[in-house]
């Protein structure tokens, strides 16, 4: 049963909105891949990206759902620190340039992250990653559907499944066609619609509501909101940021940018898209907490952004969210529909099962398997079964515990496979235990911390001497 | 003197009789007809201060609004509305510690009420400060570690190889 009866935009302008950019960026994936017909072209855009797209789609990538969603669900139910928690997020990518850096220098010829942990680690190691890895990325793309869903159905009205589904197969169709430069090219596009959105949202926004309207009513309805001392969201505040930095650190999504900018590129790439993109949760977060002054009912917390921005500013502000977020949903799913594939095509088909396929037979592979998740994804969305920062959340353990096993893994020879190995078990243990005994504020805060005691115990107690060379496997034949 | 009392003041047997036939009325349900909205939380005990309601009627035909009430106390003394609409549910946040206890209604487009669903208390107890900055504390020393590692090893990088 539905649990929002006050949508402003007529259902039909909001599928007309969602042909239009469908058919855009559809468009745009076709004209952007047209000529990449090698496996390299396709799943790594020939490794010739330039600074402006790199910065571009690591901005738009990192720009999801769970920014122009999950930032103003987090302002509601965690206030101030929710808010800025948020926005440290950017932690991951600026700490990530440097290692983006580094993943260049030491493996030329990489496709993904599940090659490193290979070399670095062997292979118990490896198949501990990609168990947490695919999780992961399963975990956000689900996400990313019920953000869409849940999208179209604040705005709209329309039934959850329907949008879910519309916008789910909207991006299995570019990514299909174009590839990863379809990918990065539709990225720049829709960072600059996203970009653009926010400021014409925070502007209209504090336009029609003053700053000390919703402090009083904050003040006088949700105290806690405004108070620094909420201890939830204390907790929440490193919570969220080593959360991001496992996002970052473990995913393919950013370790196939990494591979694809051209040499010098990533550092500054990251560095740019951090700082770009860390004031963006903090103005999608101050629409959530005019809420209460607006007097506006939010049934539940995934909706607030969506909600409060059409109830102040009608259809406008319904059409510019509408536009934005499925520009960002777009950005993100295409991203990871791309790089998911790509690891579950090399480290799994290819590595475990097909050590001779073909550059033309992997490519089809590639596709197949970029259709196939599309279609688990929208099974796993129909259910609906929880909110979209408690959904994201619970894979923060598994993804913190990865922390310390790559940053040590990139820079320290002592690092070993055991210490690695056990860092990500344990760790994920830790952290998903914490959060079924404290709440999804702390899980990959103590996976995180379970995880940098096991490596450093290890590294010291069991010393490796790992030779980088190892990283600089030739490229396979195809 | 309550029902309870008598009933505990009488003889084992009919005690147990009694107490039998007279449990469906104790129960917050006795009374409710089909028409009886059914109130639910996310949380009973809300540490985050946050917690989800959610509202339903068998049979929503012919229903214009649902009235949410919230009070300081079970008996509804001093009510307020919090809610008057058609949505379902609602997301309360930013509580402090304490009690509320809510009740919906539904009202029909023909004017007619619904009678208010069985009363729901939940308690806002928020997370020790010691826990949290506890862990605040935790979090801070992974992070600058992390940090101080990868500013090293990039220094370090630097130092070996001037061109990369």
């Amino acid at each position: 049963m539905s649990i929002q009866e006050t949508a402003i935009l007529e259902p039909g302008l909001a599928w007309i909105l969602i042909a239009l950019f469908t058919l855009l960026y559809v468009g745009l994936g076709w004209y952007f891949g047209r000529h990449d017909k090698e496996l390299d072209q396709f799943v790594l855009a020939g490794r010739r990206v330039g600074l402006a797209v790199g910065t571009a789609t690591a901005m738009a990538t990192w720009v999801t759902s769970n920014t122009t969603m999950m930032a103003p669900q987090l302002a509601y139910q965690m206030g101030i620190w929710g808010m800025i928690g948020y926005s440290l997020g950017a932690v991951g990518l600026l700490l990530f340039a440097p290692l983006a850096k580094r993943i260049r220098h030491l493996m030329p010829y990489g496709y993904t992250s599940g090659d490193f942990v290979r070399l670095r680690y062997g292979k118990l190691a490896w198949r501990i990653f990609l168990a947490i890895s695919i999780f992961y990325s399963l975990g956000w793309l689900v996400s990313l559907g019920m953000a869409g869903g849940v999208l179209t159905h604040a705005l709209s009205g329309i039934p959850y499944w329907q949008g879910m589904t519309v916008i789910l197969a909207a991006c299995v169709s570019y990514t299909l066609i174009g590839g990863f430069r379809a990918v990065i090219g539709t990225d720049f596009i829709q960072s600059i619609l996203i970009l653009v959105g926010l400021v014409v949202l925070a502007w209209l926004t504090i336009g029609r509501i003053g700053f000390d309207e919703i402090h009083t009513s904050l003040e006088q309805e949700r105290p806690e909101l405004l108070s620094l001392m909420m201890p939830a969201a204390i907790m929440f505040l490193f919570n969220n940021l080593l959360f991001g930095m496992g996002e970052i650190f473990h995913s393919n999504v950013w370790w196939t940018r990494a591979y694809s900018f051209r040499e010098g590129v990533g550092q500054w790439a990251y560095l740019l898209a951090g700082i770009f993109w860390a004031p963006i949760p903090i103005v999608a977060g101050f629409i959530a907490l005019a809420s209460p002054a607006l007097g506006t009912n939010i049934p539940a917390a995934d909706m607030v952004g969506p909600i409060v921005a059409s109830e102040l500013l009608g259809l406008t502000g319904a059409v510019i969210v509408l536009i934005m977020v499925f520009a960002a949903l777009a950005s993100s799913l295409d991203s990871l529909l791309a790089a998911t594939a790509m690891l579950v095509v090399r480290d799994l088909y290819y590595r475990h099962f097909k050590p001779h396929a073909t550059g033309e037979h992997l490519r089809t592979a590639t596709k197949v398997t970029i259709l196939l998740l599309g279609i688990l994804a929208w099974l796993l969305c129909l259910p609906k079964i929880t909110t979209l920062a408690q959904l994201l959340h619970f894979t923060g353990a598994f993804v913190a515990s990865t922390i310390w096993p790559i940053a040590a893994g990139l820079y320290w020879r002592r690092t070993n496979q055991w210490g690695a190995s056990l860092a990500m078990v344990l760790g994920s243990a830790a952290g998903i235990l914490a959060y079924f005994q404290i709440g999804f504020y702390v899980g990959a805060l103590v996976g995180a911390a379970v995880s940098m005691v096991v490596v450093l115990a290890t590294t010291w107690a069991r010393p490796g001497d790992f030779d980088w060379e190892r990283l600089r496997e030739p490229p396979p034949n195809h | 003197m309550s029902c309870v009392q008598t009933l505990r003041n009488l003889p084992a047997l009919p005690r147990v009789i009694l107490t039998v036939l007279l449990l469906p009325a104790l129960s917050p349900a006795w009374g409710a007809t089909q028409e009886t909205p059914v109130l639910e939380s996310t949380s009973t005990e809300a540490r985050a201060g946050y917690y989800q309601l959610k509202w339903s009627l068998e049979d929503e035909a012919g229903v214009d609004r649902f009235i949410l009430q919230e009070a300081d106390s079970s008996d509804f003394a001093s009510p307020e509305v919090f809610y008057e609409g058609a949505d379902r549910a609602t997301v309360i946040s930013g509580r402090r510690d304490g009690t509320a206890h809510y009740r919906v209604r539904a009202v029909f487009e023909d004017g007619h009420r619904s009678p208010w669903s069985p009363p729901l208390e939940v308690k806002v107890h928020h997370h020790s400060t010691v826990q949290a900055f506890g862990l605040f504390f935790i979090g801070g020393i992974v992070f600058f570690a992390t940090a101080g590692m990868i500013a090293a090893g990039s220094r370090a990088q630097r130092r070996a190889d001037p061109e990369g």
